[in-house]
């Protein structure tokens, strides 16, 4: 089986077509580090300022410390009127106003940010005493928004996975096939695995771009700490550093891509034609998805099911048994695909 | 070695491709030999395990061959009418990738005089998608015949080739033949004249008649007829009978001409070709059916 895997493999990938792989990496590269920028509607610089005095605090004072800024904010910010007016009147002198107008101005350009500060102050507060730690999150915070639905992903398996049950049948050579000794069963076999360690690999090289564009960027810094404590991902229950929930997200999401996979190659085993194959997987893909934007109330399973819904972001647990699921249930479907391919429906 | 077809029969919806086909061949070459839709690419299909006969069955040595399944398959070979290879393979890889299928081992030794028989050495490292159709033909047999098989079923195996090629590939096939059962279709008559032992007329899916290609030669024994006749007459003997072959001379035309009875006053009986053979059949059973 092993050289049969050979030759599917140079089939699939053979000639230049390894090309098309890299082309795609390439842009899907110059995508990532530009979406790896980090975006927030407040000063980065004075969020980082913030940050790095309350990391250097105990649990106590950084509260004291978060507690005091506010009021310091929220004082200079509301006594505009009323300093305006006192200075109108004369109750303050030239020098005094423009000290306080100093300090207004201060107090303004750090409100965002601090605002941002204080929302995490909130979300730290919710978690245990381990977890309650102060670091600058937001490039891992930008990770985790850049980390859902990776569309070169999906496009990338869609056009290596499509012609594995495609070719021979666009290329008329499933005769030639299946009047072979292994041209049946074993072959389907052979493509079946094909598909899904082709799924997977893909995955697995989209997604290894994205950590490496991360990691050539900002480098790791951080990444031990509790995922928790990152902008957006207080409610995760699960006992892991930062690194350690991106890393299993991504294992999950590489799963996911190999059930991919594994859907369109039961499709085209079945369609056997490369363009009806690609609009019943989009289909299949995307219908889940919009029943449930539809109607709110659909069942969960809807969403279990759904290889997108795997394939999206996620700050929930982390979850890699429903792809597993997914993957055994598409392999069942594919054995029974081969089954029917080969002894019912052979022409 | 004995390949069983018993009562083999195919619908597809109400039109019936092949209606309860019979026969027992041994090693040799046996010829189908009928018009289109008549039915030979159906059984070789239902031979093939690629369709599912409607009813009857076929028997290898006395198995049913989809009993045997891939034991049948391995000691099958077939080359379908019209096929694709892999355009980006090189012929060589070609044969490797079809070893593999067929679980052949040890395989180079094979691929080597294979492609030596079908004359492609020279093209063995060329890749398949710059090959003429000729070319793809010749690989087509080298596939089928990678395994040595016992049953080997070709379709139009001569299609597309040249006259030298074709007569390469008629000794071929009848040099493979004396260890094996050897199907082929054809429409090219010469072929099943130079090498086919055996033949069989297919009509409609109905075998019109199966036998030895001598006996079914002289089967029309005095039924075949040459006339010399003035430019008046062609076109009324054109319209009255089967004519087989026109020879114009300076006075009229030399005509060849299958009838039971004598078409001409001056026709002379001569010595029937398959030709004639399959325009008496088959202008016979398309006048009935008309």
């Amino acid at each position: 089986m092993t050289r049969l895997m050979y030759y599917e493999w140079y089939k699939a990938f053979g000639g230049f077509k390894w090309l098309i792989i890299v082309v795609i990496l390439i842009i899907k590269a110059v995508f990532t580090y530009q979406s790896l920028d980090v975006s927030v509607d407040f000063s980065i610089p004075i969020y980082r300022e913030y940050i790095s005095e309350l990391s250097e605090m105990s649990q106590s004072k950084a509260e004291k410390f978060i507690l005091s800024e506010n009021e310091r904010i929220n004082s200079v910010l509301g006594g505009y009127t009323e300093m305006e007016s006192a200075y109108s009147s004369g109750k303050l002198s030239l020098e005094e106003y423009k000290a306080y107008i100093k300090i207004y101005h201060d107090a303004k350009s750090k409100a965002s940010a601090f605002n941002a500060v204080y929302q995490k102050h909130e979300q730290l507060s919710m978690l245990s005493n381990e977890n309650r730690i102060y670091f600058y999150d937001l490039e891992w915070y930008t990770f985790g928004e850049y980390m859902g639905l990776d569309f070169f992903a999906i496009f990338l398996i869609m056009i290596f996975t499509v012609p594995i049950f495609c070719r021979e049948h666009s290329l008329n050579t499933h005769h030639l096939n299946m009047v072979c000794k292994n041209g049946r069963t074993k072959l389907h076999i052979t493509k079946l695995m094909l598909g899904f360690i082709s799924g997977l690999v893909l995955g697995l090289l989209a997604y290894s771009i994205d950590f490496a564009i991360f990691g050539l960027r900002y480098g790791f810094e951080y990444s031990d700490m509790p995922i928790q404590a990152v902008m957006g991902y207080s409610h995760n229950a699960d006992n892991v550093s930062v690194l350690g929930m991106f890393a299993a997200m991504s294992v999950s999401k590489v799963l996911w891509c190999g059930c991919l996979a594994l859907m369109i190659c039961g499709i085209c085993a079945l369609l056997r034609n490369n363009i009806i194959s690609v609009i019943m997987c989009a289909a299949l893909l995307f219908f889940p998805m919009q029943v449930l934007k539809l109607n709110e109330n659909s069942p969960s399973w809807l969403y279990s099911i759904s290889i997108l819904s795997g394939l999206s972001g996620s700050k929930e647990n982390i979850d890699i048994l429903t792809p597993l699921i997914n993957t055994a249930i598409w392999i069942v479907i594919n054995l029974l695909v081969t089954a029917t391919v080969y002894t019912k429906r052979r022409e | 070695m004995e390949l069983k077809f018993i009562n083999l029969s195919k619908c597809y919806g109400k039109k019936q491709a092949l209606i309860d086909f019979s026969a027992t061949m041994n090693e040799g070459v046996y010829a189908l030999l009928g018009p289109n839709g008549a039915g030979k690419s159906t059984l070789m299909n239902c031979l093939s395990d690629l369709i599912e006969p409607t009813s009857g069955k076929i028997l290898f040595d006395g198995k049913s061959i989809k009993a045997m399944g891939a034991d049948f398959r391995s000691i099958y070979g077939f080359m379908p009418q019209s096929y694709g290879l892999y355009p980006s393979f090189r012929a060589i890889d070609t044969l490797r990738y079809f070893a593999r299928l067929k679980g052949i081992e040890n395989s180079e030794k094979k691929i080597t005089q294979l492609l030596e028989t079908v004359n492609l050495t020279d093209s063995a490292n060329k890749r398949v998608k710059g090959f003429s159709g000729g070319m793809k033909r010749r690989l087509g047999i080298a596939i089928a015949l990678l395994n040595d098989p016992k049953v080997l079923v070709l379709d139009e195996p001569t299609a597309g080739l040249d006259p030298k090629e074709r007569i390469r590939l008629r000794n071929l096939i009848s040099e493979v033949s004396f260890d094996r059962v050897v199907i082929f279709a054809t429409h090219i008559v010469s072929d099943v004249e130079a090498i086919a032992g055996n033949t069989i007329l297919l009509q409609n899916g109905r075998v019109l008649k199966s036998t030895d290609t001598c006996s079914l030669i002289e089967s029309i024994e005095g039924k075949v007829w040459e006339a010399k006749v003035r430019n008046a007459d062609e076109a009324i003997l054109e319209n009255s009978f089967r004519i087989s072959n026109i020879t114009k001379v300076s006075d009229g035309a030399i005509i060849r001409i299958v009838s039971d009875s004598k078409p001409y006053e001056n026709a002379v009986s001569i010595s029937p070709s398959l030709e004639d053979v399959y325009l008496y059949y088959f202008d016979e059973a398309a006048s009935k059916n008309d």
